[in-house]
């Protein structure tokens, strides 16, 4: 065996056994679903960028299996600008049992960025806040204002402000920057808006790193945007806030587990010892690939 | 074109590290079906480029020789998955923002761009028989319709409304 071909082998070898280390630890996990006050509690994140036609690095199949390991019950996939390739993660999730997916845009223009959540067709960018929120609305869907900072607000007139259905108050540019926080906090209180939190995920950092706690009439997309207009959402910011209906925020505040399940996205990850393997045969095998 | 289809692994493995900090099944094949593009591109652009040569050995030959120009690529994006695999989703998520972390990886990345330039200008005038300046030509055109390609597939399409309004089209 010459040389090339013994250093082939290690190579292929240890990529073997981090994949293998990896597959077996990526497993599902499995929560037992929350009733609070009649209604189903779902964690949602709906501000998620699929690969594909797209700037993310996931593609919208294993952001369903990615929703599954991060324990949340429902995500609008939500490309800029189109609403392709959403349906294929709706697809996929419906034929494997997977959470709720809504599908959805973000609508980034010049000065707004807006997520549409159950819309089935493209929001043009090229119109006015009020106008694409009208034809949001004119498609049966949900209008949340995205990551709103100041250079933002202005595109938000009174016409704007009056159709918007949501705003995110957290997001993962509210964990760094206090600035950014007080912005959110600011927007979601200039109107009566749902509280949002989202993880504006792209394949850095972890999806449903910030979440939506959703009480819905039952899983499906129809209950969550009912919910979502209703202003039926709860939501956990940063030392000790939290967002959303008061009513509800009392109620959730009996159940401990919401805020510990909202905690966990964020924190390190359960990096066990086939965690590491398949992290440390990988890069190894990637390293000595690279320099074939 | 073996390395071709290499490098689009490790492209996925590298987004498998930098998602899930490990090497699993579903996400090396999904992120190779979904940043194929790259290699894809650049084969396009290359098999162009090659044409003004009048090139003597096989297409699959000369692509194999002309993989070299990646290796520094390869490398940093191995590295890079490495790093980002070991740091928890807030470390990433202010590492990712951090304005010296952005400026140390575009210094990285400028380096490695004259680098894998130089390489692939080596390969025209060696592999090819291209005079300095032609092999210089062909490096730019391959860049020019390779960046540009990949760069309307990865955010063109979404990002035109918003060029469209900056020059008031």
């Amino acid at each position: 065996m010459t040389s090339l071909a013994r250093r082939r082998l290690a190579i292929g070898t240890l990529l073997l056994v981090s994949i293998a280390a990896g597959t077996v630890s990526d497993r599902p996990r499995v929560d037992p679903p929350i009733v609070l006050g009649g209604y189903r509690v779902l964690a949602a994140d709906f501000h998620v960028h699929p690969a594909i036609v797209s700037s993310a690095a996931v593609t919208p199949w294993d952001l369903v299996i990615d929703a599954q390991r991060q324990g949340l019950d429902a995500i609008a996939i939500t490309p800029h600008n189109k609403v392709f390739p959403a349906p294929i993660g709706r697809w996929f999730s419906r034929s494997v049992g997977g959470p709720t997916v809504l599908v959805g845009e973000e609508v980034r223009a010049a000065g707004f960025h807006i997520i549409a959540v159950g819309i089935e067709q493209t929001v043009s960018p090229r119109q006015t806040a009020a106008a694409a929120i009208e034809d949001i609305h004119r498609q049966g869907g949900v209008a949340i204002a995205a990551h709103p900072v100041a250079e933002y607000w202005p595109a938000f007139d009174a016409a704007a402000m009056a159709a918007l259905d949501g705003s995110e108050v957290m997001h993962p540019g509210a964990l760094s920057a206090e600035g950014v926080r007080a912005d959110f906090e600011a927007f979601y209180r200039r109107g009566r808006l749902t509280a949002i939190g989202s993880s504006d995920y792209h394949g850095l950092g972890r999806l449903g790193m910030c979440r939506t706690y959703v009480f819905a009439t039952d899983t499906s997309a129809a209950a969550i945007l009912d919910a979502l207009r209703a202003g039926r959402t709860v939501v956990y910011g940063v030392d000790g806030r939290v967002y959303g209906d008061p009513a509800l925020i009392s109620l959730a505040a009996g159940d401990a587990r919401l805020r510990t399940r909202a905690a966990e996205p964020a924190a390190p990850a359960d990096a066990g010892a086939l965690v590491w393997l398949s992290r440390i045969t990988g890069t190894l095998g990637l390293a000595a690939a690279a320099l074939l | 074109m073996k390395k071709t289809v290499g490098f689009a692994l490790l492209l996925g493995c590298c987004v498998s590290l930098i998602v899930s900090g490990r090497l699993t099944a579903r996400l090396v094949f999904g992120g190779t079906v979904a940043w194929s593009f790259i290699p894809a591109f650049e084969v396009a652009a290359f098999a162009i480029v090659r044409r003004r040569a009048r090139p003597i050995r096989p297409f699959s030959r000369d692509l194999d020789r002309f993989s070299a120009g990646r290796r520094p690529w390869a490398f940093f994006l191995v590295a890079l998955a490495a790093v980002a695999s070991c740091l928890t989703p807030l470390q990433m998520n202010a590492w990712s923002e951090a304005t010296p972390t952005l400026a140390v990886l575009g210094l990285i990345a400028s380096a490695i761009v004259v680098r894998s330039g130089y390489l692939d200008f080596r390969f025209y005038r060696e592999a090819l028989d291209r005079s300095a300046a032609d092999a210089r030509r062909d490096v730019l055109l391959q860049r020019a319709i390779n960046w540009t390609a990949a760069a309307v597939y990865f955010g063109g399409y979404a990002g035109w409304p918003i060029v469209a309004d900056w020059i008031g089209l």
